[in-house]
């Protein structure tokens, strides 16, 4: 590559601004954060909606675990006892509701989407585009 | 960990890796008299909008979804009406003026 090709490729608009400020680690993270969007579909909400979803319930059944007993919290949170009977109550129901109704709910919707996008994604395929290289990474 | 949106600074090169309107980052830095900070936050939020929209492939992720998104936002910004004029810095000085 010849001088005059690298000093076309690097070759600004115009010189007339001031130089940028480097790139900061929290300006990197910034970016990081906002590029978020590039992801899609079902990875795109497994990270950035159902991630904080679990991380709650985690973090109610923890809190359970430390305050009523880990094997009192298992057995409200599967439906095995009232959580009414508990050492408390007001801590042990969101668990119970969110054993039986939240984790199930989600779960299954995870399941069903996926299951379902596998079944319209046959024959959606251009025979065009069989046996050619996919120029677009 | 998937790419991020470009810089600015990177975009006023004329071989970024992007289809972009010829001068678009330099124009888009001089309307925030040339505050690259300032142009650069703008520049990230426009194009978080953009990837949530409908000119980003659904089926596209990564580097792919990020150009997309970065060449819709450049055109955008380039169209007549928002030519001369950032879209998130005249939103704030509405803001500004109603309160």
């Amino acid at each position: 590559m010849g001088r005059s090709n690298i000093e076309s490729s690097f070759s600004h608009v115009s010189l007339d601004l001031p130089p940028a400020p480097p790139d900061r680690a929290f300006d990197r993270l910034r970016r990081r954060w906002r590029s978020r969007g590039q992801r899609h579909g079902l990875r795109y909400w497994l990270l950035f909606r159902g991630a904080p979803v679990f991380a709650g319930y985690g973090l109610l059944f923890v809190l359970n675990g430390l305050i009523i007993g880990w094997q009192t919290a298992y057995d409200v949170n599967i439906g095995i006892t009232s959580p009414a009977v508990t050492a408390l109550p007001a801590l042990a129901w969101p668990l119970s509701i969110a054993g039986w109704l939240v984790a199930p709910g989600i779960a299954g919707a995870v399941a069903g989407y996926v299951v379902s996008s596998s079944i319209r994604s046959r024959r959606r395929r251009r025979i065009d585009n069989l046996f050619r290289e996919n120029a677009d990474g | 960990m998937g790419e991020l949106i470009p810089h600015l600074r990177d975009l006023c090169f004329s071989r970024n890796g992007h289809e972009l309107p010829e001068g678009f980052a330099h124009a888009f830095v001089k309307l925030h008299g040339e505050d690259w900070r300032a142009a650069q936050l703008h520049w990230e939020q426009i194009v978080e909008l953009v990837l949530d929209t409908d000119a980003v492939a659904p089926e596209s992720s990564g580097a792919r979804a990020i150009r997309q998104a970065v060449t819709a936002a450049a055109l955008l910004l380039d169209r007549t009406d928002l030519r001369n004029r950032c879209p998130l810095c005249t939103q704030g000085a509405r803001k500004g003026a109603e309160v």
